[in-house]
């Protein structure tokens, strides 16, 4: 079992190595520097930058750098926020993103499941087509719509909860609704063609011939044996939902994470590109890990193989 | 065999779809008004019994704006599921019949390609090829075909041990005759349900991308900058979001709810193909 996921975060930190590595080369290769402005700088005056932020040395040496700053704990500074800490931009941004990202994750997982499942228990009855018509619809509606009609219906018209920015408990809500509703469709849909398809199995038969009733074959039995798609669809999910929604963090105003990843590209800020690569990717490897944990709990065929 | 009805669920958004198609092909026929003319009426109306909905904060009708927006989101969204569908389908069918390093290799370069933060390698990538239709097909295409050469691949893997492809070997067709000739056809279903996926993900990619400002910039039109230019007056007219967003959706869910039809009807796929050619 430890082997087992010894191995797998081997594997995982070997291409968080490989990304970051990719995204720095790809940065550099891009057209335009990071202090290329509209108004034009003397060329003297331009170039004593480059060379005081190191942007004259070759580019393997500078990569070096980065690394072995990063191997002391430092990110660097910001190009563009000139002398701020990227870590400390990055720590003071995650936090509302994360906050938000891990709400919206538990409540999904745990609507997703249930929609799925229910849907899935009464195929063929108008109860499952109006669950999967919830669930296209929570797929095929775009963020900023989801985010608009929340405020209008609940702030502008209700007004029973704040439209924007997080000052008091109650502005997490919507966010929160706008930021879940997409992985509940996801999680249902797969939940439900996942049941459906584990319906059919000798399993079931077995447990109903035995006298199982037919509530606890498909809640206990189907269920659990239905739920490795949906684990494997959480690792992806949560590296994106804990980093922050784009939309979401613009419509609803709110400091997150998600507005650098495109304005520090935009400004060819290199240090903080990384930085947040760095961050979704630990991300990743983490929820990572905590699946492949799930997968060895939940399944324990996998179990006998990892200990093989 | 005896051909049955087509039930709702595929002809509904099937006519939905070519109506769209449609009034995005012949837009400049069916605008009431020029999308590009300022003031054709009072600037930030709702919708009246001329302007149907409403005008933006310029006064163009946003009506045509959205006939005119449909036909750059549905070209993004057709393109790049074409040259995803091309470019997955060629390397997922090598990977997946030569196996071994080539299949490493391709499994290595996709995996790392799904390891990226998409939000930035698109931001990326318009750097690379600018803003505007270049761009967002490039961003949108390089980092959708991984997703169908695994499906391919996956689909190959399986259909490579199949006895009608051991007799082509066994006749001495060679590797493109079999590829082209056997494989392809055999994959058609898969790859037309594929197709139903693919092509919304894509529209919603470049709404998206456009709405914050990094796909097709003004003069072009695309319901994702429509929601964009709305989203400044949200508080007060929401219509001008709304609007764009209702158009995506509609076209999305008539994709989504067909593509779940033909799911459902794998078994019977190709009598589902026959039942359209």
């Amino acid at each position: 079992m430890t082997l087992y996921l010894l191995r797998r975060l081997t594997f995982s930190l070997t291409s968080l190595f490989a990304l970051v590595c990719i995204t720095f080369f790809l940065l550099r290769f891009a057209p335009g520097s990071p202090f290329d402005s509209d108004k034009a700088w003397p060329p003297d005056v331009q170039a004593l930058i480059e060379t005081q932020y190191g942007l004259h040395d070759s580019l393997f040496a500078q990569f070096g750098t980065w690394v072995s700053n990063l191997l002391h704990g430092n990110f660097g500074e910001s190009f563009h926020y000139i002398g701020i800490p990227v870590s400390e931009m990055i720590g003071g941004a995650i936090g509302p993103s994360a906050i938000l990202g891990g709400f919206a994750l538990v409540i999904a997982l745990f609507f997703g499941i249930l929609l799925g499942a229910v849907a899935a228990s009464h195929k063929g009855t108008f109860l499952d087509f109006s669950a999967m018509f919830l669930a296209v619809a929570g797929v095929t509606l775009p963020a900023y719509l989801v985010a608009t009609l929340l405020i209008l219906l609940f702030s502008t018209i209700l007004g029973w909860l704040p439209p924007a920015l997080l000052s008091e408990p109650g502005s997490y809500v919507l966010p929160i609704v706008a930021l879940a509703l997409r992985p509940i469709a996801m999680i249902a849909r797969l939940t439900r063609s996942s049941m459906i398809e584990n319906m059919g199995k000798d399993f079931v038969r077995t447990a109903l011939s035995k006298g199982v009733t037919r509530q606890r074959t498909v809640w206990v039995h189907v269920l659990r044996n239905s739920l490795m798609p949906v684990i494997g669809l959480i690792g992806p999910l949560a590296a994106n939902i804990v980093t922050g929604s784009y939309v979401v963090e613009l419509v609803f105003q709110i400091p997150g994470l998600a507005q650098h990843f495109v304005s520090s590209v935009i400004n060819r800020d290199y240090p903080l590109v990384l930085g947040l690569t760095l961050t979704y990717g630990t991300v990743l490897v983490v929820s990572n890990l905590f699946v492949d944990a799930l997968y060895v709990w939940a399944d324990p065929r996998i179990r006998v193989e990892a200990e093989r | 065999m005896k051909s049955q009805p087509m039930s709702p669920r595929l002809w509904v958004p099937i006519v939905f779809l070519i109506i769209v198609s449609l009034c995005a092909l012949f837009a400049h026929w069916l605008c009431p008004f020029d999308p590009e003319a300022v003031g054709a009426g009072e600037p930030l109306l709702g919708p009246t019994s001329v302007h149907w909905m409403g005008t933006d904060a310029l006064g163009r009708d946003l009506l045509s704006r959205i006939l005119q927006g449909a036909r750059l989101s549905l070209a993004v969204g057709l393109s790049t599921a074409a040259f995803a569908l091309i470019l997955g389908t060629i390397t997922g069918m090598i990977a997946g019949y030569r196996g071994g390093r080539t299949d490493r290799a391709l499994m290595a370069f996709s995996d790392m390609i799904l390891t990226f933060p998409s939000l930035l390698l698109a931001v990326l990538l318009t750097l690379f090829f600018g803003r505007g239709f270049l761009g967002i097909f490039m961003s949108i295409g390089l980092t959708t075909w991984v997703t169908q050469a695994k499906m391919i691949r996956g689909l190959v893997l399986q259909a490579r041990e199949m006895p009608y492809i051991e007799s082509a070997r066994a006749v001495g067709a060679g590797t493109p005759r079999i590829l082209f000739r056997h494989l392809l056809p055999n994959l058609t279903g898969p790859i037309l349900v594929s197709l139903t996926f693919q092509i919304p993900n894509n529209i919603m990619t470049e709404s998206f991308l456009s709405f914050i400002g990094l796909g097709v910039q003004p003069p072009d039109t695309s319901w994702g900058t429509l929601a964009s230019e709305g989203f400044r007056n949200i508080q007060a007219y929401p219509h001008l979001v709304i609007f764009p967003g209702l158009a995506l959706f509609l076209t999305m869910l008539a994709l989504n709810v067909l593509g779940d039809s033909l799911v459902d009807q794998t078994t019977d796929t190709s009598k589902f193909i026959r039942s359209i050619e």
